[in-house]
């Protein structure tokens, strides 16, 4: 807790606080470097074992990275999931969990100095296009 | 969040502290507001569709009346996940770690080493008659246990039930479906030369096993169909040399006709989803239409008076409806029939001839035979008829049958010239794969799961 503060108040006074920010205020995160990470998510996304009702599940999971971009796995938790029953929101977040943790195993290859823009993650993961029912 | 100009963050914060401790109580809830900004957020709409890696190594033998059992339950259980297409197993000769006790902590490590996403444990103990089966499910990506895992008791003689229950809880926790595992199959089974042919009642586990037959083959019997409570069976009949209907208890294998009207033939039977009543076709002078027999009083109500043949009957689960296979406009299609009011709507709208339509359980899809331009497909569509899709293509595939949590079809398949077998299909149009059986088989019925 007393990490949690004082994280939110040096942050309240970094020079840089918006991820991606304005040009002016030093390097941000690429959108090269977001959509790498993206896509490496992507090939450990897998929905295959996905029932009808849990590929209806918006569902957005929360987690913060090592400053070696490897995710905590302690951290990883459920933000919010719409759609679906509980046995299905429970399959569609053990199967963004299972990406997240599957593919950070060897690292996102994120730049470490710029550990502040990355360091929490919220990945939101919507199987509309992946359904066939 | 409040403004500071400081240059001396860590003296602003010992400086705060007291304000901090009322702001604690909401940075504690959600950390993301930590980062200025809010977290790094994407969205991912694309993903794999591959088979999950697992592990099941041979179940722990906690006594050694258990042993001749450790390895066979694991089999089953992987033969039944592995069926699904939707898991792949690692052999265990690819295995680093052991599984030797039941409760001893699972080395994450051994099993990532091999890349299994997911890993069952199982336990086994005999005493006489008596079976206890215990199983365990790990994500072992996260290194956490799914679920709490599951004790069984049974009669040893029910072994295999037990492994197939195993498997339905660990389907259902991986997907969030149903399971469908503990349940059987009738069909009719073949036998004989082609110009004599013999044809039996037969019913089998799932996956295969426990092959029996229900009637000897002296007279030929088409079409078996489970009862909603899989303990009654209906089939057609000819050994009155009419096609007749037949009741028959699975256990005790006591049968009856139902019905007998003379000059009559009556077949393609099914029951109502309360198990009341039975719905089939009634060829009268020339006319075949659908009837509906109520078993307790004997009455029996006309469903349909048309001067074409309604045949192939299926009940909605809720009861409501029946879906039925006509020629009434020329060619053979899909109907629906609202049972209180009459009402009938026409369901198919594709190119071809429709038949045999059976309706999910889960109520959301009515799956059907096909034939168009020389091909047969086995298809699914919405009750309201839209968004067909065809499953399969061949020389001939009818008679879809689903399995109890509507995601799996199994159907008769002929190739050219070569003997009926049954396949399965996942709801998806993949995994396709043929079901064993001791000889030719064809028209099959999933019951639903055993109680």
């Amino acid at each position: 807790m007393a990490d949690a503060i004082t994280d939110a108040l040096a942050a309240a006074l970094a020079d840089d606080p918006q991820p991606g920010g304005g040009g002016d205020a030093g390097p941000s995160i690429t959108q090269a470097d977001i959509d790498g990470l993206r896509l490496a998510v992507e090939e450990c996304w897998n929905v295959g074992i996905l029932s009808s009702d849990a590929l209806q599940v918006v569902v957005t999971i929360g987690f913060e990275m090592s400053p070696d971009a490897h995710p905590i796995p302690g951290s990883v938790r459920l933000v919010e999931a719409q759609g679906g029953g509980q046995a299905a929101q429970m399959t569609a977040f053990e199967a963004g969990r299972r990406a997240i943790e599957e593919c950070g195993m060897n690292g996102f290859g994120l730049p470490s100095e710029l550990y502040d823009q990355w360091r929490l993650v919220e990945i939101t993961f919507n199987p509309a296009n992946m359904s066939s029912r | 969040m409040i403004a500071l100009t400081s240059k001396h963050p860590r003296a602003v914060v010992a400086a705060l502290s007291a304000l901090a401790l009322g702001i604690a109580s909401l940075l504690a809830a959600s950390p993301a507001q930590a980062q200025a900004g809010g977290p790094l957020r994407i969205e991912i709409t694309e993903g794999v569709i591959e088979p999950v890696p697992y592990a099941i190594p041979d179940f722990v033998a906690e006594n050694a009346a258990g042993q001749q059992y450790a390895a066979s339950l694991a089999r089953v259980v992987a033969n039944n996940l592995s069926g699904t297409g939707l898991l792949r197993e690692i052999p265990a000769s690819a295995h680093l770690g052991r599984i030797v006790s039941f409760d001893s902590p699972v080395q994450f490590s051994d099993w990532r080493a091999i890349n299994a996403q997911a890993l069952i444990t199982g336990a086994v103990l005999v005493n006489g008659p008596n079976i206890t089966v215990k199983f365990r499910l790990f994500d072992v990506v996260s290194g956490q246990q799914l679920g709490d895992g599951l004790q069984l008791d049974g009669r040893t003689d029910n072994w295999r039930r037990m492994a197939h229950r195993v498997s339905d809880a660990v389907y259902t926790r991986l997907t969030g479906e149903s399971g469908y595992f503990d349940s059987r199959v009738v069909f009719i089974a073949e036998s004989g030369p082609r110009e004599n042919r013999r044809k039996q009642v037969a019913i089998m586990d799932q996956d295969g096993e426990n092959v029996q037959f229900l009637t000897d083959g002296s007279a030929l019997a088409f079409a078996p169909r489970f009862s909603p409570t899989g303990d009654r069976l209906l089939f057609t009949s000819y050994e009155t040399g009419a096609p007749r209907v037949y009741l028959m208890d699975v256990a005790t294998r006591r049968r009856q006709m139902l019905g007998d009207q003379p000059g009559t033939m009556a077949f393609a039977p099914r029951f109502s989803p309360d198990g009341q009543s039975v719905v089939y076709s009634l060829a009268v002078g020339g006319t075949t239409n659908l009837y509906l027999l109520n078993l307790g009083s004997g009455q029996r109500f006309q469903l349909t008076d048309t001067r074409a043949i309604d045949t192939a009957p299926s009940f909605s689960p809720d009861g409501q409806s029946v879906v039925f296979e006509s020629d009434r406009e020329g060619t053979s299609q899909l109907y629906v029939m609202d049972i209180s009011t009459g009402a009938t709507r026409r369901l198919s709208v594709g190119q071809g001839r429709y038949s045999t339509p059976v309706w999910s359980p889960r109520g959301d899809l009515i799956a059907f035979t096909k034939s168009n331009a020389g091909r047969f497909h086995i298809g699914v569509m919405r009750v309201d008829g839209s968004n067909e899709r065809l499953l399969t293509a061949s020389y001939l595939d009818e008679g879809p049958t689903w399995a109890p949590n509507g995601r799996v079809i199994m159907f008769t398949r002929e190739q050219a010239g070569s003997d009926a077998a049954l396949f399965s299909v996942d709801i998806s149009g993949r995994n396709l794969r043929r079901v064993p059986t001791p000889g030719p088989a064809s028209d099959p019925s999933w019951s639903p799961l055993m109680p």
